[in-house]
């Protein structure tokens, strides 16, 4: 029959469609094997979830990444002479395929380093891998705290923590919220609402126990489910609770939805503190429009800060960025591109280079020893913080921690000197406000009037 | 304003429970006439959202006004569907019904995900709230709670008053006597997967009322109606119309006076207890309308 | 016209053979995957023989994963034993479910959708006791020092081998001395009412199968928690999972040998697509794997129709 013949003409172009996918990616990789026995080259594996329910965010952190390896390479590649190559993975926001792909990145791609992963699950799941290979894994995005508190020798990590998300709203409100509202911190109301997933709950414990420590009033603590269709129950309990200041976390549905249901059940706050995902997405504030304006957002810095804090030769490349990353994407680029942008670049003007000229090699105990010597300053990178890897023989806790935390946290190959900071919405972009030395502007407290959330 | 939160708990109970109702009820309809687990309810679903939101960024219509177009093409899909996949696997057995419906699901995935990448998309539907007697209430739920109600009682007319309608209902309750009895069985399955598919359709385009839509956005709601449909029970559109309150309400009420996180489990605690008591769910006996 | 289960005799052998010659250990991981998801496939296959559809399967592999990872956190307790802990605490579900939707007739599409809402409740459930399991973030294995004791090693080899061997021994016992269990349960699944009339026990042959299917799927959780050390409750009760058992399970023809290819094709499969496609044409890998899916199944529906 004529339809049996279409369809096996169609399975016939499907399987050949399928060969020749397969054999084109097995010869790419034999011709990539062949290449390196050439020359000497950097080869480093891109990881991130490029598809699957954390692919929104996961894109702009991996465009942002490649603008950086980009960018160098025009310049001539690490120290001006080597040129990078680099693979691009997909996790798939799945932790087993983020296993499955740092395995094809080492022993098929053959990378010296991998970069990865936005989401805390796939950089567990692919630096499993990574640390049993002793091959150097790089993170720029993932904030759970357990990630360098497990003593790997071959992970670093140049992005603050969640447990410091979560110390420092809790630090602001005690610090500018309150006399701006003319309070004593023990007077101020606070809600801690979280989205239940690894980056929520990360972030909110830190709120919750610095909340505590600061002696702020703790009157509503809850997470919900990020892909809730309704948060109705929450928001009547929000307006019970009458807090002066939420501290919320959640992705881009979720605070759509919290923002877009509090102005339709009438519930009122005078301030509103989100703590990256969501609140740190461009989109978010397109959707939303002037019911976001002046909502606070935790992050590491978005690329609107006072850059007169950074060192001048940094400065040229922060604009750089926001040009090409328009172009790639279409739209201003927020925090998680930025993230990806700014967080991985010390490795590829500080670390690289320091390896191959003082150890002359790119393995991995090289790079890991290169890591550990910088020592860079405030204001010594493009996020505004400095740089130094805590190592694996003086583990310590970060600056937040050092400083807010009871119990110190013992972290190994993470940026001790990273620390988010607090952004308002003005005008459309995330200005950063908070601390003072880096802040564009001064901070508008409370929700100003007019404001739909506000009393 | 305490007395009046188990007013508005009820309301907006009620009203997500019209969200809710639409997207069970085309589930409800392709399994309890042609017998098949359809895995790839939500991605319909999603493909509707997406449907809706391009139609309306393209000519700048109020989205209300595309929702035919969801429902139009997610039948077409259906068509397609039928023709190019169901009408061969039917013939086979149930496993085969299943896997196709999960290759077709990710094929709509996957293709979600080429054509418009994984940013979200949103419309702009801003309404201020009503405010009644000290109640809000959100004129988009609302809406969406009308087009539900309407969507729902066209339906029930439908399958109740009409000739295709009543074939339908046959094919569902017994489909060899149906078949007997001169309906052509194949007919019937084709018409149906297209009215269930286009209700999906329609389930997205309203969703997209207020949510965002991205490729694995199916996921969470193709779950989502299944539990609706059991609870209401298979194959009766009131008692889709019903579990949907009932969900609604439930969850709302356990989200305000207890714990929204454990909300959804308490759902599905009772999705499980009606299927071990009463396992055609509340009003479902094989095809009541 | 071969012999389908010598065929598969022979491909053992050969895997197990393959490490002889220098492969590359991706490949070797693949396998390892593969074999892994073919002996869960072939748990639940064990359970539609004889009607009865799990769409929640995740659930007992999940039980399995995590209850594992709490037997070995004291630290002193064997890997062994923390496996006769997984199978312990999945059959405490397994049974009661099994107990209860037998004795009462809860079949097909209602079974089915019984086990989805179990998964679901588990997963939520492990989500929101975050102090106990580590909520979304999942729990790693702190365990570093290489040891038979604790089934750890840098080496993929053990896993490799001791997943083939598991496949292997299933397939053998199913094949030498089960077979009259199986027959039983394909009438069963046949036509329910002439084997009960035959005189079957429907009900304890269907909670055998039951019983049987939870703990090699438990085994295979115990098994993942070892070799890749970490689990989030989405990996562990998530629908994704679950789809991915019944994929490999349809797709081999409900036979041991089938489930055995069939996994050693699909996974792969998903591999090579997103690996090759992954990156600028984010979506085709999805799309085609999905194609795929359609047309075997559409090819088979269409011989089957032929009969």
């Amino acid at each position: 029959m004529k339809l049996n013949r279409v369809i096996v003409a169609i399975i016939a172009i499907a399987v050949v469609a399928g060969l020749l996918a397969g054999i084109t990616f097995f010869t790419q990789t034999a011709a990539r094997e062949n290449a390196e026995v050439k020359e000497v080259n950097i080869k480093i594996g891109l990881l991130f979830p490029l598809t699957g329910g954390l692919a929104p965010l996961g894109t702009d952190q991996y465009t942002g990444a490649k603008i950086a390896l980009d960018l160098i390479n025009e310049r001539g590649g690490i120290a001006g002479k080597y040129r990078i190559e680099y693979v691009t993975a997909d996790s798939a926001s799945d932790p087993t395929k983020a296993a499955s792909e740092a395995e094809r990145l080492i022993t098929l791609e053959k990378v010296n380093i991998i970069v990865g992963s936005y989401a805390s699950p796939l950089l567990l799941a692919a630096s499993e891998i990574s640390e049993r290979y002793k091959v150097v894994y790089y993170e720029v995005g993932a904030i759970t705290d357990r990630a360098t508190l497990r003593e790997f020798k071959y992970l670093l990590r140049n992005q603050p923590i969640g447990g410091d998300f979560g110390i420092l709203s809790p630090v602001f409100v005690s610090e500018a919220v309150a006399p701006a509202l003319g309070k004593k911190p023990s007077e101020i109301r606070v809600a801690i609402i979280y989205e239940d997933g690894p980056y929520g709950t990360s972030v909110a414990a830190g709120n919750r126990d610095t909340v505590r420590k600061l002696g702020l009033n703790l009157v509503l603590d809850e997470g919900y489910s990020a892909a809730t269709t309704d948060l109705t129950g929450l928001i009547l309990k929000l307006k019970t609770a009458e807090p002066d200041v939420v501290l919320h976390t959640g992705y881009f549905a979720d605070v759509v939805l919290f923002i877009r249901q509090s102005q339709q059940l009438g519930f009122k706050t005078k301030v509103l503190i989100g703590h990256g995902a969501g609140y740190g997405l461009p989109a978010t504030y397109k959707e939303l429009g002037a019911a976001f304006d002046y909502v606070f957002n935790l992050d590491p810095s978005s690329p609107y800060f006072n850059l007169e804090s950074i060192a001048q030769e940094l400065r040229p490349l922060n604009v750089e960025f926001v040009k090409r990353f328009r172009q790639a994407r279409g739209y201003d680029p927020g925090t998680h591109g930025y993230m990806g942008f700014a967080n991985l670049l010390p490795l590829l003007t500080n670390i690289l280079p320091l390896a191959i000229e003082k150890y002359g090699s790119i393995d991995a105990d090289a790079i890991m020893k290169a890591a550990y010597e910088l020592d860079i300053p405030e204001g010594g990178t493009l996020m505004g913080y400095g740089l130094k890897f805590a190592p694996p023989d003086s583990p310590k806790d970060t600056l937040l921690g050092e400083k807010y935390r009871d119990t110190k946290q013992l972290h190994i190959g993470q940026n001790v000197r990273a620390y988010p900071v607090v952004l308002q919405w003005i005008g459309g972009r995330p200005e950063v406000v908070y601390p003072d030395f880096l802040a564009a502007r001064k901070p508008v407290i409370p929700l100003p009037k007019g404001h739909p959330l506000a009393p | 304003m305490i007395p009046s939160i188990y007013l508005q708990v009820l309301i907006n109970g009620i009203l997500l429970g019209g969200l809710y109702i639409l997207l069970a009820i085309g589930l409800n309809i392709v399994t309890g006439v042609l017998k098949i687990i359809n895995f790839a309810h939500g991605d319909l679903v999603m493909l509707g959202m997406y449907v809706a939101f391009w139609l309306s960024v393209f000519f700048g219509l109020n989205p209300l006004l595309i929702l035919p177009s969801s429902f139009i093409v997610l039948g077409v899909i259906g068509l397609l569907s039928y023709v190019g996949v169901f009408s061969f696997v039917l013939r086979a057995g149930d496993f085969e019904h299943l896997l196709s419906t999960i290759g077709l699901g990710l094929l709509l995935q996957g293709l979600a995900q080429l054509l418009w990448k994984s940013d979200y998309r949103l419309l702009k539907f801003e309404l201020p709230p009503l405010l009644i007697w000290n109640i809000y209430i959100s004129p988009v739920m609302l809406s969406i709670f009308t087009i539900s109600l309407f969507a729902s009682i066209i339906l029930y007319m439908f399958l109740l008053k009409t000739r295709t309608g009543i074939f339908i209902r046959a094919v569902a309750q017994d489909s060899e006597m149906a078949s007997l009895v001169g309906i052509n069985k194949r007919k019937i399955h084709l018409i149906t997967t297209m009215i269930g598919f286009g209700f999906a359709g329609l389930a997205g385009g309203l969703l997209m009322l207020m949510f965002p839509a991205y490729p694995t956005a199916g996921f969470v709601y193709g779950l989502l109606a299944w539990v609706i449909m059991v609870i209401g029970g298979l194959g009766s559109v009131l008692g889709a119309f019903i579990g949907g309150l009932i969900i609604g309400i439930i969850e709302v009420s356990f989200a305000t006076f207890y714990n929204i996180e454990l909300a959804r489990a308490v759902a599905f605690i009772l999705f499980i207890t009606i299927i071990a008591l009463k396992p055609s769910g509340l009003l479902g006996e094989r095809a009541r309308v | 016209m071969y012999n389908i289960e010598g065929l598969l005799i022979l491909s053992i052998s050969i895997l197990l053979l393959l490490p002889i010659f220098d492969i590359n250990p991706y490949f070797v991981h693949i396998i390892i995957l593969s074999t892994m998801f073919a002996v869960m496939a072939a748990g639940w296959n064990l359970l539609a023989i004889a009607g009865p559809v799990s769409l929640g399967h995740a659930t007992f592999f999940g039980l399995g994963a995590y209850f594992t990872y709490f037997s070995l956190t004291p630290g002193n307790i064997s890997s062994y034993v923390a496996l006769l802990v997984s199978v312990g605490v999945a059959l405490t579900l397994t049974i009661p479910i099994g107990y209860i939707t037998f004795r009462f007739g809860i079949t097909g599409i209602y079974f089915a959708l019984v086990t989805i809402a179990f998964a679901e409740i588990l997963r939520q459930l492990f989500i929101s006791l975050r102090e106990i399991t580590g909520g979304s973030l999942g729990v790693s294995l702190f365990i570093k020092e290489q040891s038979y004791l604790h089934f750890i090693f840098d080496s993929k080899m053990p896993y490799y081998y001791l997943v083939i061997s598991i496949f292997l021994a299933i397939f053998l016992i199913n094949k030498l001395a089960l077979n009259r269990f199986l027959k039983i349960l394909t009438v069963i699944g046949n036509d329910e009412l002439t084997a009960a009339s035959m005189g079957i026990n429907i009900f304890k042959y269907k909670l055998l199968a039951f019983v049987l299917s939870s703990i090699v799927n438990s085994i295979m959780g115990w098994f993942y928690v070892h070799y890749l050390r970490y689990i989030t409750p989405d990996v562990a009760f998530g629908l994704l999972t679950s789809v991915e058992i019944i994929i490999i399970g349809i797709l081999g023809m409900l036979n041991f040998a089938g489930i055995f290819f069939a996994s050693l094709f699909i996974i792969p499969l998903g591999e090579v697509l997103r690996a090759a496609l992954g990156g600028v044409y984010a979506g085709l890998n999805i799309f085609i794997y999905g194609l795929i899916l359609l047309l075997l199944v559409i090819i088979r529906s269409i011989r089957i129709g032929k009969r």
